[in-house]
């Protein structure tokens, strides 16, 4: 049984419709990250989850439970969710200390004071603020704050902790370690966690699951590896990674691949998505590209445009015809003629 | 707070809203008083008001009177807010606190000041006929109702303006400049198009307060018989010797039918000017204008405004308040008593308008406060129907004059069973008090709850307490201090208060404001220039509670 499920949720807000029915089951001790560009109706399923949403019609379960359900007239108040929930503001009560901030889910819950002091000293420790208990939110670091967020939702031992883009108000140093210790936190205590982001990279980085979501919908559900390995369409292969995107046009194809004519150039391409006309976008990510010395199958020559230092590697910028390709490469080639290899499985062909 | 509670605290508010606006509705359309039994319904009431020449002179001085002090306060309210917040006029920062001062005190009492400081025998028109043998004006008119009115108004204006400057970045104002404009040009096609809807909202509030306009026209202009809308409305009390009730009802929805529109408007207008802030630019640290030789200029012409309508008025009504009698060819010196303030506490009346009012200002500002949080925490983050109708029923208040509340409060504690014997109570005043300020109360309250994020509150709610319990919990131990400061506002503003407890007035319900007003028929000037300058006293101590507390929030 999933420890939460959401079948066919809708949610308006006034005239338009945020999520346009949204299923997805998450697991027991699985980090699921809810991906997205900011209005996808990432952080809305949040919500609508959390009760902080009233959505239009659809269900939720938790444990198999039913605290949202439109057709059974059940909606369960936020309270009663009995979940977990990190702000992206962190939402810290700056009248509490850090003490008083994290006991204040487990004094509702009627904890007797000695095991409330106790059960927060060890959560504080966990986080590495014992000590600081007695401190105001503001007398903290963003980081240290966010950490406070992170134990006030997870004291009481809710089945699944919700995670609001938690690490946006880092900066990208600390953002970097922040994400290795929540996710090495959530897994040793074996939570259920739904880590809400739209930064493709930390998604990769910390879910054991993607769900990447577009206008409302899910686009695609998978492992880390699975999404960018293998996008399902041209809005989850653009989203993910650094890509060359050239428009092509298709042969028909054999075995999932087609020769595909890139202005006066031919490329050998495997067909994703859905059938379509011969004219769409073919999507070659930039690691992908390898400059080569010999002529070959799917090599292409080109002339080296530009080249921009990024600290270790270089990104090359090449011009094939009227068409921009860019590569990476640790270091920097000479002016001039250069030969492009595109290997078969990296030139994702998506009909229009 | 439960679903349930909110309901019923709309419902309450709405009952408390209603109940007076409709009885002087079903008043104002009966032949008599309504609880004759020969009552009828008709509109005789409406077709003799409207017969009366009376009232359309007293409708036709309500709206020049207006309309001029508008014309006077909205222009120099926006220079001052302008002079004051964007240029490098000197001594900015010690005018400002002091531009906000008429605000603060009663109009009733600035008028007082002008009556002992340039009435016939005032202090400065005697100093005048002694050099020019006679006094170059009169204060008994319209022109000085209306240049008084709109001096004192100022403040309300630099209030608005001076937020909206303040929320304008300077950067908007460094672009122009960069682009190639003079300062002046900035002035005109940047900061001043920015503002405008600021501007145009103090307008319609001004033409607003002008229609309302009270303590002024009864001071300075009934000795000349000159009548504006409230004071025709207070003396047809005294018109047949016994109220005409139906008349004065008929005359109270004839001034609420011009009020609401004009609350109506300024609520869109609100809505827009708030709309036009969001584009604002970013509040870099800003460089003042410098205005050069002018500079000196624009401080004279700050404190000249400062000297006419603080200085003068409050300066004139203490001084008279110690003196043991003034006229043409007392000397100062040697005149000097206490025995007027002494007299306060001597009379029984007037001992208890001092403590009544002290009362009201304190425990009662205090209260108005708990249930306009009360009110506020009721339709709080709640997207509902409920909610809407809420802030349209706050609007109705603000559209009755004191004066009218005062009388609708004092029907239904005159006629309501249970209510009635509570009349002679402060009761009844701290309801029509808490009424009339309903609006301005709830928005005192309701900024400081908008302040906090709602994911705190969303916090509590997920970590599992009820509404309720975020309430106790989150909300309010946020809002302490708004609410502290928003108590103070209410005490200055409840201390001012004057025409809402006229009617209200009786053995028991005396208050410092209403008694000044039954006290100007009589004349007695000594008593009056004490009970003055005692309620300027009481709101010293107020902005000192609000200094103590927070900032001034807008009128």
């Amino acid at each position: 049984m999933p420890k939460l499920e959401v079948q066919s949720l809708r949610v308006t807000l006034g005239r338009n419709e945020i999520l346009k029915g949204v299923s997805a089951s998450f697991e027991e001790g699985e980090i699921v990250v809810l991906l997205g560009q900011s209005g996808c109706g990432k952080t809305t399923l949040l919500r609508s989850i959390a009760g902080l949403e009233q959505p239009a019609s659809g269900r939720i379960a938790i444990n198999g439970v039913a605290v949202f359900d439109s057709e059974r007239g059940i909606d369960v108040p936020t309270e009663r969710r009995n979940l977990g929930l990190v702000f992206q503001s962190y939402a810290l009560w700056p009248h509490k200390t850090v003490q008083e901030n994290v006991a204040y889910g487990l004094k509702l819950r009627k904890f007797p004071p000695a095991e409330i002091e106790a059960k927060v000293a060890k959560v504080l420790a966990g986080i590495g603020l014992d000590g600081k208990g007695d401190r105001y939110p503001h007398q903290l670091s963003g980081g240290q704050q966010q950490r406070v967020a992170l134990a006030r939702s997870m004291v009481y031992g809710p089945p699944v902790i919700l995670l609001d883009e938690p690490l946006s108000n880092l900066d990208a140093k600390l953002r970097e370690e922040a994400r290795i210790w929540i996710r090495s936190l959530i897994k040793n205590l074996g939570l259920s966690a739904i880590f809400v982001t739209h930064d493709q990279v930390e998604a990769l980085a910390i879910a054991d699951r993607v769900v990447l979501m577009e206008s409302g919908l899910i686009a695609q559900t998978g492992s880390p590896q699975e999404l960018y390995a293998q996008p399902a369409s041209l809005f989850a292969a653009e989203f993910m990674g650094a890509n060359n995107n050239v428009k092509a046009r298709a042969q028909p194809a054999r075995d999932g691949f087609a020769s595909l004519s890139i202005g006066s150039s031919q490329l050998e391409g495997r067909v994703q998505g859905a059938v379509g006309g011969a004219e769409g976008t073919a999507v070659i990510r930039v690691e992908a590209v390898a400059l080569v010395e010999q002529p070959g199958p799917n090599t292409l020559a080109a002339e080296l445009e530009d080249a921009l230092y990024l600290g270790g590697k270089w990104e090359l910028v090449f011009r094939i015809g009227d068409t921009r390709i860019r590569a990476f490469q640790p270091t920097r080639p000479v002016e001039g003629r250069h030969l492009l290899h595109f290997p078969r499985e990296a030139v994702w062909f998506f009909p229009a | 707070m439960s679903r349930k509670l909110r309901i019923a605290l709309i419902l309450a508010t709405a009952l408390f809203v209603l109940a007076p606006i409709l009885l002087i509705g079903w008043q104002s359309v009966q032949s008599d008083a309504f609880f004759k039994p020969n009552a009828r319904l008709s509109l005789a009431a409406f077709r003799f008001v409207l017969e009366d020449p009376d009232f359309y002179s007293s409708l036709w001085n309500s709206v020049q009177i207006s309309v001029g002090m508008t014309l006077i306060a909205v222009p120099l309210g926006s220079l001052l807010a302008y002079l004051l917040v964007r240029t490098d006029v000197p001594g900015a920062q010690w005018i400002e606190p002091f531009v906000l001062v008429p605000m603060f005190i009663s109009s009733l009492v600035l008028a007082f000041g002008y009556v002992v400081s340039a009435g016939p025998v005032g202090f400065l028109s005697l100093a005048a006929k002694s050099l020019f043998g006679a006094v170059p004006w009169t204060l008994y008119s319209k022109p000085s109702i209306i240049i008084i009115a709109g001096l004192v108004h100022v403040p309300h204006v630099f209030l608005y303006v001076s937020t909206a400057l303040r929320g304008l970045g300077s950067d908007v104002e460094e672009a122009a400049r960069v682009s190639g404009a003079s300062p002046l040009r900035v002035a005109m096609d940047v900061s001043l198009p920015m503002v405008l809807p600021s501007m145009l909202f103090c307008t319609v509030l001004m033409l607003f307060l002008g229609i309302e306009l009270f303590g002024l026209p009864l001071v300075l202009g009934e000795p000349q018989g000159l009548s504006v809308l409230a004071t025709y409305l207070f003396k047809l009390t005294n018109l047949f010797g016994t109220p005409a009730y139906h008349l004065l009802a008929a005359v109270a929805m004839l001034i609420v039918a011009m009020t609401l529109p004009l609350v109506w408007l300024q609520r869109r207008m609100m809505q827009d000017a708030d709309r036009y802030v969001a584009v604002k630019g970013k509040g870099a640290p800003r460089r003042r204008l410098s205005l050069g030789r002018w500079r000196w200029v624009a401080s004279g012409v700050i404190v000249a405004w400062l000297v006419v309508s603080v200085v003068v008025p409050v300066g004139a009504v203490v001084l008279r308040s110690m003196l043991k009698t003034w006229g043409e060819g007392v000397p100062l010196a040697g005149n000097f008593t206490l025995q007027h303030f002494m007299g306060v506490f001597e009379f029984p009346n007037l001992k208890r308008g001092m403590v009544n009012t002290t009362l009201l200002a304190t425990v009662g500002a205090a209260l108005s406060v708990a249930v306009y949080t009360a009110v506020n925490l009721a339709a709080h983050r709640w997207r509902s129907r409920w909610a809407t109708l809420l802030d349209y029923l706050v609007l109705l208040p603000r559209a009755m004059p004191g004066l009218v509340a005062g009388l609708a409060i004092f029907w239904l504690f005159l006629f309501v069973g249970v209510l009635s014997p509570l009349r002679q109570t402060l009761l009844a005043i701290w309801v029509a008090y808490t009424l009339v300020w309903l609006g301005y109360g709830m928005r005192l309250v309701s900024g400081p709850l908008l302040q906090i994020g709602p994911e705190l509150e969303e916090a509590g709610r997920v970590a599992g307490a009820s509404a309720g319990l975020v309430s106790r919990d989150v909300t309010l131990p946020l809002v302490k201090a708004g609410l502290f400061s928003a108590w103070a506002l209410m005490f200055i503003t409840y201390v001012k208060e004057y025409s809402t407890a006229v009617y209200l007035l009786g053995p028991g319900t005396e208050v410092l404001g209403s008694l000044m007003v039954s006290l100007w028929d009589t004349g007695a000037i000594d008593t009056i220039a004490a009970l003055s300058t005692l309620n300027i006293f009481m709101i010293g101590v107020g902005v000192l509670l609000l200094a103590r507390f927070g900032k001034v929030s807008h009128a």
